[in-house]
């Protein structure tokens, strides 16, 4: 089970992100995303289990708070999801 | 369940046979998880066949073949879809749709197998693309690609939908020095990075010793060895032995059976 939660800035993803969890979390996590202060912390330490479908939920999450001029910030990126990004070349661009 | 964990793939007692010859009689092979893993053996010995097997594009006459936790033969239809879902194929050919931009073959497994929106389909194909540095040709049709160019998106489409299990069939095949070193670079990338276990089905014995951890040797519809590739180059089996260093003359003979030379050039053999 994959879910996203807001504890006052700090929006937390959690659960197995997979093809299949991946929309309906992309749409809590957007919405949470509205409530989430000028200074928003994305925190990947609960999520289980991913792939590309992580870094592209973290991608699309990092342009909705660009579009409304939030910063976004990501911490706790489990191994799974740091070596992709590293194969990637995305590491740079989620900090 | 498999029989052991460490296992991605296990064939137990398989054989095939196409009409009355066997291409495999009751063959055992173990793939460990997350490993390089380089099916070799002389042209026309099976390597293809055995991938098609595992990826049940074809049934055993006898044996079980576990693929990631499943027994292929023993799977309803549409489990068998599922489980292909955890595979990826990199064909000999390439096999790219030609009528589709770099951008669409490599997004085709994504359309087809889930339900992701466009702008994640997206970061998804260049990610993939940026992965075998051909971000740049996401717009280029395949007829503009050079060959290994080709094999190197197909090779992203191969990898869209994160499979467990990577199979390569001859990856090498017609490849430049350059294209085959990038090749090879990138399968041990992929491989350790993403934690895929790989199968390498080919006989270029360089670049396949190279990357391998383990390697099965097949021929003669059997497996003749397995082991590391150091431990196969010293291998006491004289077929082995000959494959391994390429030596054009030993159990596999350099001369297809014929008369002696004499009786057909001295002894008034047919014209």
């Amino acid at each position: 089970m994959a879910a996203a939660s807001l504890q006052g800035s700090l929006l937390k993803l959690s659960g197995v992100l997979d093809h299949r969890s991946v929309v309906a979390v992309r749409q809590e996590a957007e919405r949470l995303l509205r409530d989430a202060g000028q200074a928003v912390v994305v925190d990947c330490s609960g999520v289980e289990k991913s792939n590309s479908v992580g870094l592209s939920l973290l991608l699309v999450l990092k342009r909705a708070a660009a579009a409304r001029q939030q910063t976004l910030r990501i911490q706790g990126l489990p191994h799974d999801l740091q070596q992709m990004a590293q194969v990637t070349e995305l590491t740079e661009l989620l900090v | 369940m498999t029989s052991d964990a460490r296992y991605a793939v296990e064939l137990k007692g398989v054989s095939f046979k196409r009409g009355e010859r066997f291409i495999f009689k009751d063959v055992d092979i173990v793939i460990p998880r997350g490993k390089v893993t380089g099916i070799m053996g002389p042209s026309g010995c099976g390597k293809t066949t055995l991938l098609r097997l595992i990826g049940a594009q074809l049934r055993a006459e006898k044996g079980e073949i576990w693929v990631a936790g499943s027994n292929v033969p023993a799977l309803s239809r549409s489990d068998l879809f599922d489980l292909r879902k955890r595979m990826g194929v990199l064909f000999q050919s390439g096999a790219l749709f030609t009528d589709l931009s770099v951008f669409e073959n490599v997004a085709f497994p994504l359309r087809v197998h889930t339900a992701l929106p466009d702008d994640m389909i997206r970061d998804i194909v260049l990610m993939k693309l940026q992965a075998v540095g051909l971000r740049g040709a996401i717009d280029l049709m395949p007829d503009e690609l050079s060959g290994g160019m080709k094999r190197r998106v197909a090779l992203a489409r191969a990898i869209a939908l994160d499979p467990e299990i990577l199979l390569y069939d001859e990856p090498f095949v017609g490849q430049d020095p350059i294209a085959m070193g990038v090749l090879v670079r990138l399968i041990r990338k992929l491989n350790d990075a993403l934690g895929i276990t790989s199968v390498v089905v080919s006989h270029d014995l360089a670049e396949t010793a190279s990357i391998a951890d383990y390697i099965y040797v097949v021929g003669d519809s059997q497996v003749l060895g397995h082991g590391t590739p150091e431990s196969l180059m010293e291998s006491d089996n004289p077929r082995i032995r000959q494959f391994m260093k390429g030596d054009p003359d030993g159990p596999v003979p350099f001369h297809f059976p014929a008369a002696k030379l004499a009786d057909d050039l001295l002894g008034g053999g047919h014209a």
